[in-house]
């Protein structure tokens, strides 16, 4: 699909600058994998050099790529650079795709990946493994940007499956740990489920509709199965394809029922949290739905689930955030009940509204995490936040952006969390869905009460340990400028409305003063409650009564799914295989072996080296023979 | 004048005096001479036969079966000797290295 609205050095100019984007961090990569295998040593400056270099060449060329190309007032731009696969009808290109969407995406990638990578090089400056880690990062930040500006769906399952890897390796990192390796094991299988469904999409869809590639699939698609807008639960291809393709959304977005590896993914060290499992991996999911919204469009019962999934695993983890005492795990689950809240969104088909939201959490949720990270890293790798307390005066930095992430997370008014939340919250109840409106209104005070817990209780109260090391200058910079943008970050992208024409953006709904007043007030009455509670010294108290302690017990393993998953699927499994131990199929090949034995035991009895024996044995049988021929003939 | 079956009894009590000298008898040296009595015994009925059949082919067969027992009481001592000077036996119950 060429446009023809470009002149061919505009086309050019593009489609070079477009190739720049994700090649560049694979070209790091890819030098900082193959360096070692030919024994070539790289200084830690060099390769943070070309770390570095690459990301922020990458973000050059999307901030110009984002300059001319909305010089050109175009609303796409498409270009195939070659082919990958050619079999008969069957074309796969390797060809990147341009629109709005895909340019708050790659802005995100880019732009906060930069600066999660100048973090790093300050995190990780103790690691034997400098290197290797900002292979994996760069390879990771090329398959995400593949991911995000693939043109076709198979294209854009290869960086898919490229984001798992580099979230596998990641997570695993610090390999010498096994409840790392473990950690990094449950990530990569459980998304894996997600992805044999998408798979499966993939194929049904092509075998539909005969084509990948991702705009011509949505048009196809709306000929092929028009919305007939009268039967809501109708099992019919198209909802089956959603739901396939919603599979493989939710496990790599951390949703229902594939969320508990999200959280035990923190096994990681902390930038690849920040990066990986808040700002853009997990929001793959969140884009490939919006990416597919015409087909999501064509199906509404695919459409109720998402928003179901979406308002179910919000308030699952949001719950589980409210007692977990590990901070990192704090966030692991606030990020999951984020993406809940953008899958509600994308339910209600409030499209631009997921993708804002997509954007501020990646903004604020990446200062929280690095923050965290910085924490960690002056608590001499202090997890728990009930052995912190009182670190305001002393880390005066970093609990300022932690408010700041907070203030965001929990959508306090004027900071960008705000905007993106109010604006979901608005279209569920422009789209008539008072009852997912209610569950998202309450999940938004579980979130503002479990982010202001963790803020009082780790910056004020008692101190019970002094930070002893200070992060440097290289990681509170990165901190600054996502503070800013977690504060300012608050503007919806241009371009989103119009590329999602269904939306009615013309009628503005206005909702009530009274609800406006409600919902703005909602999350402030949390902070309050929060700080009522901390001053009564609740947080961190050892509950008396045991129902209580069993319902503590309950949330703080996020609602023991992974007990659940152990006894259905675990254990029957491993019973399965210890039932089936002395395999069934390989008893067969076992008899042969056993007859075989059997005759060689037979045959070397005769063969007993008895000269006397043979001759016998010859005499009788010929004798034998002989008697019998005489008797019958 | 003998009569045929006279010899045929003669042959069939030589032939199986052979056989059960083979059976049974342990030293090896004897086992050779009892294969030597059973190739006789077979020479004694082509003659037998010949005459019978007023036919010279059983008598150049005997020639020919006395060429062969000579060659191969040859060929047997030779060996036997051998298997004396390296086993310093000749008893067969011994000589039982080679079994499956």
């Amino acid at each position: 699909m060429m446009d023809s609205a470009f002149s061919p050095a505009m086309t050019q100019t593009l489609s070079n600058l477009l190739l720049a984007v994700p090649m560049l961090p694979l070209f790091s990569a890819s030098v900082l994998i193959l360096a070692p295998l030919f024994s070539v040593k790289l200084s830690k400056t060099v390769v943070s050099v070309l770390a570095l270099g690459s990301m922020a060449a990458a973000v050059l060329c999307t901030f110009i790529l984002n300059w001319q190309f909305s010089a050109t007032g175009e609303s796409s731009f498409s270009y195939t650079y070659a082919n990958w696969i050619q079999v008969d009808t069957f074309s796969i290109s390797f060809g990147l795709y341009l629109d709005a969407l895909s340019k708050v995406m790659i802005s995100i990638v880019t732009g906060v990946g930069f600066l999660i990578h100048l973090y790093s090089v300050g995190f990780m400056d103790k690691d034997r493994d400098f290197q290797r880690f900002f292979a994996y990062l760069n390879l990771f930040v090329a398959a995400m940007l593949i991911l995000v500006l693939a043109d076709n769906l198979l294209f854009l399952f290869l960086g898919w499956e490229g984001v798992g890897l580099c979230s596998f390796l990641l997570i695993g990192f610090w390999h010498q740990k096994t409840e790392n390796n473990l950690a990094a094991n449950k990530a990569f299988i459980m998304t894996r489920i997600g992805d044999t469904g998408m798979a499966i999409g993939l194929f049904l869809l092509f075998f539909q509709l005969g084509t990948l590639n991702i705009q011509e699939l949505q048009i196809r698609a709306a000929q092929l199965w028009p919305l007939t807008g009268s039967t809501g639960s109708g099992i019919d291809m198209v909802t089956i394809s959603c739901l396939l393709l919603l599979a493989g959304a939710v496990g790599k977005s951390g949703q229902l029922p594939l969320q508990s590896w999200l959280p035990d993914a923190m096994a990681g060290p902390t930038p690849v949290s920040a990066l990986i499992h808040a700002a853009t991996m997990v929001t793959a999911g969140v884009y490939l739905i919006a990416r597919n919204h015409g087909l999501f469009e064509l199906s509404p019962f695919a459409m109720q689930s998402v928003a179901a999934i979406g308002a179910v695993t919000l308030f699952l983890a949001a719950s589980a955030a409210l007692v977990q005492h590990d901070v990192k795990r704090i966030l692991a689950y606030s990020t999951v009940s984020q993406i809940g809240y953008m899958f509600l969104a994308l339910g209600a088909g409030a499209w631009s509204a997921a993708v804002f939201h997509l954007m501020t959490h990646a903004f604020f949720k990446a200062l929280l995490f690095l923050s965290a990270g910085a924490l960690i890293y002056s608590m001499h790798h202090e997890h728990n936040i009930f052995r912190m307390g009182g670190l305001a005066r002393k880390l005066p930095m970093i609990s300022g952006c932690f408010l700041i992430g907070c203030a965001a997370l929990a959508s306090l008014p004027l900071m960008s969390g705000f905007f993106s939340k109010e604006l979901i919250l608005e279209k569920l109840l422009e789209n008539d869905m008072p009852f997912f409106w209610s569950v998202a209104i309450v999940g938004a005070f579980i979130t503002a009460f479990y982010s202001f817990r963790l803020f009082f209780v780790v910056f004020l109260g008692k101190p019970h340990q002094e930070p002893d090391e200070r992060p440097g200058k290289i990681m509170l910079g990165p901190l600054a400028v996502l503070a800013i943008l977690a504060v300012f970050g608050g503007i919806e992208p241009g371009g989103l409305n119009t590329l999602f024409s269904s939306e009615s953006s013309d009628d503005v709904y206005h909702p009530g003063f009274l609800i406006t007043v409600f919902t703005i007030a909602v999350p402030i009455c949390a902070v309050a409650f929060s700080w009522i509670q901390f001053k009564n010294g609740v947080f961190g108290r050892t509950l008396q009564s045991r129902p209580l302690a069993k319902i503590h017990q309950f949330l703080l393993s996020g609602w023991a799914f992974d007990w659940l998953y152990q006894k259905v699927f675990v254990d029957p499994f491993i019973e399965l295989t210890r039932m089936n131990r002395h395999d069934l199929v390989d008893s067969f090949y076992a008899g042969i072996v056993y007859v075989s034995q059997k005759l060689n035991r037979l045959f070397s009895w005769f063969q007993n080296g008895q000269l006397r024996w043979y001759s016998s044995s010859l005499v009788i049988f010929a004798v034998a023979a002989l008697g019998y021929t005489l008797v019958t003939s | 004048m003998i009569a045929e079956h006279y010899l045929l009894f003669f042959s069939i009590a030589l032939f199986s005096i052979g056989v059960y000298g083979v059976m049974v008898r342990r030293n090896l040296l004897f086992m050779l001479i009892s294969i030597e009595v059973m190739l006789n015994a077979i020479a004694v009925l082509f003659v037998a036969g010949s005459r019978y059949h007023n036919n010279s082919d059983g008598q150049i067969m005997y020639l020919l079966i006395l060429t062969l027992a000579a060659s191969e009481v040859a060929i047997g001592l030779g060996l036997l000797i051998q298997l004396y000077r390296r086993r310093h036996t000749l008893d067969v119950d011994q000589l039982s290295k080679m079994k499956g």
